[in-house]
C-alpha cells in the first residue's frame, strides 16, 4: 500500500456538522490532504548569487545548512552557470563527495543544469548539503551566479512511519473505520501529528572559498548591500512572531571573528552574534533567533504592518582574519 | 486568506484512542483545521538574494544588460524553474514580491518580473496580468540599490503580490521522472514548473559597455493569499 499524493492541494468541500457523523468523503480529503503536505516538496535553498569564478583546474563546494525534510528522496540543483570567453567544460557533484558525477558543457551564455541528486536514505537531521563545481584542465574558466535547492516532489508515499503516507481507498464511503497504521483515521491521525510542511530555506548567502569574504578589521561591516525580507510561518494561533536558525561556514586565521545577524522589525532592531575561533572552515553552531513576524492570516500578502522584516549580517575580527565561505538561515519548527 | 477555522495550530491534550469515536466536533476542529493550516503555511521561498556589499563582492554585481537596444524590454535573467504549489482551482499560490534596482550609468528605466515557463517569458512580458510585476521607474544616474515600489498589472494591482491563475497554468503542466522511494521504481509526477524572468525597460541608450538598469535584489516567496 502506498498514500498517493495530489497533484494540486485538497480542499474541503464538505463541511463537518457537530453532532453528525463526519462522512467518508471528507476522511479521504484529509487523507489526500495529508499526503500533499508531506509528498510536497520544500526549497532548501532559495535562488541564491555566489557569482563565483572557477578557473580551470579547480573546483568550489557550496555548501548550505538546513534541516532537511523527512519524505525527501531527491533533491533538485538548479545552478546557472556562464563559460569565461567562451564554453567551459565542467563536472558537476552533489554531494562534493560521493555524488553521481556529471559533465556539462557550458556556453558562454548564462546555462541552467537541473542536476538530480538521489539520497541514499531518507533523514530529516539538521546537516550540510553541497554542491560541487570542478573546472576541467584546460577548460576556459567557469562563472556560477545562481544557485537553488529544492526536494523533488514525491507521487506515492510509503505505508510507513517516516513518510506517514495514508491509503486514500481505506478512507472511502463504505469502508471501515479504524485506528490502523497508514490506513483509515488512525493513518489520518497519525499523519498530521507528524506532519512536517515546514518552511525550510529561509535565505543563503554563499560564495564559495576562493572568493569568500574576508575582513580583519574590528569595525563590523554589513555584507549585503541591502537587508532582505523575512516572513516565517505561523505556528500558533495566537502567535505574531516566529523563529529561525542561522549558522555560517567560516575561519579565522588567529584571534576571534565576531558574525552578527541584523534583524529589523517593527519594534525595532535586534542582533545576534556568533563567534568564530577555529583556524579550519566549520559551521558555527546553530543559533536560534526569535521575534520574526510571521505570516498574518488576515492580511492579502500577510504582513503584519507596511514595513517588512528584514536581515542583515555584520562581519568583523579581532586578532586576525575572518573568512566567511557561507551563511544559512532556515526553518526548523 | 486562512482556509482554516482558527488561523493557527490547535493543540488537544486528547490522545487518539482506538476503541472510542472520533467526534465530530474534535475532527472539525482539530484534524481538519490542523490540516487547513499547515496547508495555508506550506508556501515556501523561492528566491532570496540582494547584492552583496562592494568590499566583500566576488565580482557579480547585480543582474543588468546592455541596453543598446533601448525603448523596450530585455530579459536580464530568471530564477527556477521551481515546481510551485497550486491550489484546488488551478491557481498558484500567492507570490509575495519585492524588487530592487538601481542605474549605475545614464540610462533611465524599470524592472518587470514574469512568473512563466521561461520560454513563455518573452511574449508573456507584453501582457496585463497579475503575473507580471512591474516596478516604479528609476531616474538616470541612481546606482545605490534600494527596495522599488511596482503592482502587478493585471486588474488587482497588488503592490506585494503577484499569481498565475488556472488559465494560464493548465497550459504549464509538466510530468517528471522520479522516483517511488529510495533506490525505488521509476515513477512521473505531474508539476507545474515556472521561472521568475526579469526584464528591464530603459528610455536610454548608454555606452556600448554600460550596462542600463540594474537588478539588485529579488525576493519572492509563496504565500496562501487572497
Amino acid at each position: 500500500m502506498t498514500g498517493i499524493v495530489p497533484a494540486r492541494r485538497v480542499e474541503m468541500t464538505d463541511g463537518i456538522v457537530v453532532g453528525g457523523a463526519v462522512t467518508g468523503s471528507t476522511w479521504q480529503q484529509l487523507a489526500g490532504l495529508t499526503n500533499w503536505l508531506r509528498g510536497k516538496g520544500a526549497v532548501l535553498v532559495p535562488h541564491c548569487t555566489p557569482f563565483t569564478t572557477i578557473a580551470a583546474a579547480a573546483s568550489e563546494t557550496f555548501r548550505f545548512r538546513v534541516k532537511t525534510r523527512s519524505s525527501a528522496i531527491q533533491r533538485v540543483w538548479v545552478v546557472t552557470m556562464s563559460g569565461v570567453g567562451g564554453t567551459a567544460s565542467v563536472q558537476l557533484q552533489a554531494p562534493g563527495t560521493g555524488g553521481t558525477v556529471v559533465d556539462a558543457a557550458i556556453s558562454d551564455e548564462r546555462t541552467t543544469v537541473v542536476y538530480v541528486e538521489n539520497l541514499s536514505s531518507r533523514s530529516g537531521a539538521e546537516q550540510q548539503i553541497e554542491f560541487e563545481v570542478n573546472c576541467v584542465a584546460g577548460s576556459n574558466s567557469v562563472g556560477v551566479s545562481r544557485i537553488a535547492c529544492y526536494e523533488q516532489d514525491r507521487p506515492v508515499l510509503q505505508s510507513d512511519s517516516t513518510d506517514y503516507g495514508v491509503d486514500l481507498f481505506t478512507c472511502a464511503s463504505g469502508q471501515p473505520i479504524y485506528d490502523g497504521a497508514n490506513v483509515s483515521v488512525g493513518g489520518v491521525y497519525d499523519a498530521l501529528v507528524n506532519a512536517d510542511a515546514r518552511r525550510v530555506g529561509i535565505f543563503h548567502w554563499t560564495q564559495g572559498d576562493s572568493t569568500a569574504a574576508a575582513t580583519a578589521s574590528g569595525t563590523p561591516a554589513d555584507l549585503l548591500q541591502l537587508a532582505v525580507p523575512v516572513l516565517v510561518r505561523k505556528l500558533a494561533r495566537s502567535a505574531t512572531t516566529g523563529s529561525v536558525k542561522w549558522a555560517a561556514y567560516a575561519k579565522v586565521t588567529a584571534g576571534t571573528g565576531t558574525i552578527t545577524l541584523t534583524h529589523t522589525n517593527n519594534a525595532g532592531t535586534f542582533t545576534d552574534s556568533a563567534s568564530v575561533t577555529g583556524t579550519s572552515y566549520a559551521w558555527t553552531s546553530a543559533r536560534t533567533v526569535s521575534n520574526f513576524d510571521c505570516d498574518d492570516l488576515d492580511v492579502a500578502d500577510g504582513r503584519q504592518s507596511s514595513t517588512w522584516d528584514s536581515l542583515n549580517f555584520q562581519i568583523s575580527a579581532s586578532g586576525g582574519t575572518l573568512t566567511v565561505q557561507s551563511i544559512s538561515v532556515w526553518q526548523d519548527d | 486568506m486562512a482556509t482554516s477555522i482558527y488561523e493557527g495550530r490547535l493543540l488537544t491534550g486528547r490522545t487518539w484512542d482506538a476503541n472510542a469515536a472520533a467526534d465530530a466536533r474534535h475532527v472539525r476542529d482539530i484534524v481538519q483545521n490542523n490540516a487547513l493550516h499547515w496547508a495555508d503555511e506550506s508556501g515556501q521561498v523561492l528566491v532570496n538574494f540582494v547584492q552583496t556589499s562592494l568590499s566583500f563582492d566576488a565580482g557579480g554585481g547585480g543582474f543588468a544588460e546592455n541596453p543598446v537596444e533601448y525603448n523596450e524590454w530585455r530579459h536580464v535573467v530568471s530564477f527556477g524553474p521551481f515546481p510551485v504549489r497550486l491550489r484546488q482551482n488551478g491557481d498558484t499560490y500567492r507570490f509575495r514580491i519585492r524588487v530592487a534596482g538601481s542605474t549605475p550609468n545614464e540610462g533611465n528605466g524599470k524592472i518587470r518580473v514574469v512568473v512563466c515557463p521561461q520560454t513563455e517569458a518573452s511574449g508573456a512580458v507584453q501582457l496585463s496580468t497579475d503575473y507580471v510585476f512591474e516596478t516604479a521607474t528609476l531616474g538616470a544616474d541612481d546606482p545605490t540599490p534600494r527596495w522599488l515600489t511596482g503592482a502587478s498589472l493585471g486588474s488587482n494591482a497588488w503592490t506585494t503580490m503577484i499569481y498565475a491563475p488556472a488559465s494560464v497554468t493548465s497550459d504549464w503542466l509538466t510530468t517528471t521522472s522520479t522516483l517511488t522511494n529510495v533506490s525505488g521504481n521509476a515513477v512521473s509526477v505531474e508539476q507545474c514548473l515556472v521561472s521568475f524572468n526579469v526584464f528591464t525597460y530603459t528610455t536610454t541608450s548608454t555606452a556600448s559597455d554600460e550596462p542600463g538598469v540594474s537588478l539588485d535584489g529579488l525576493y519572492i516567496a509563496e504565500y496562501i493569499g487572497t
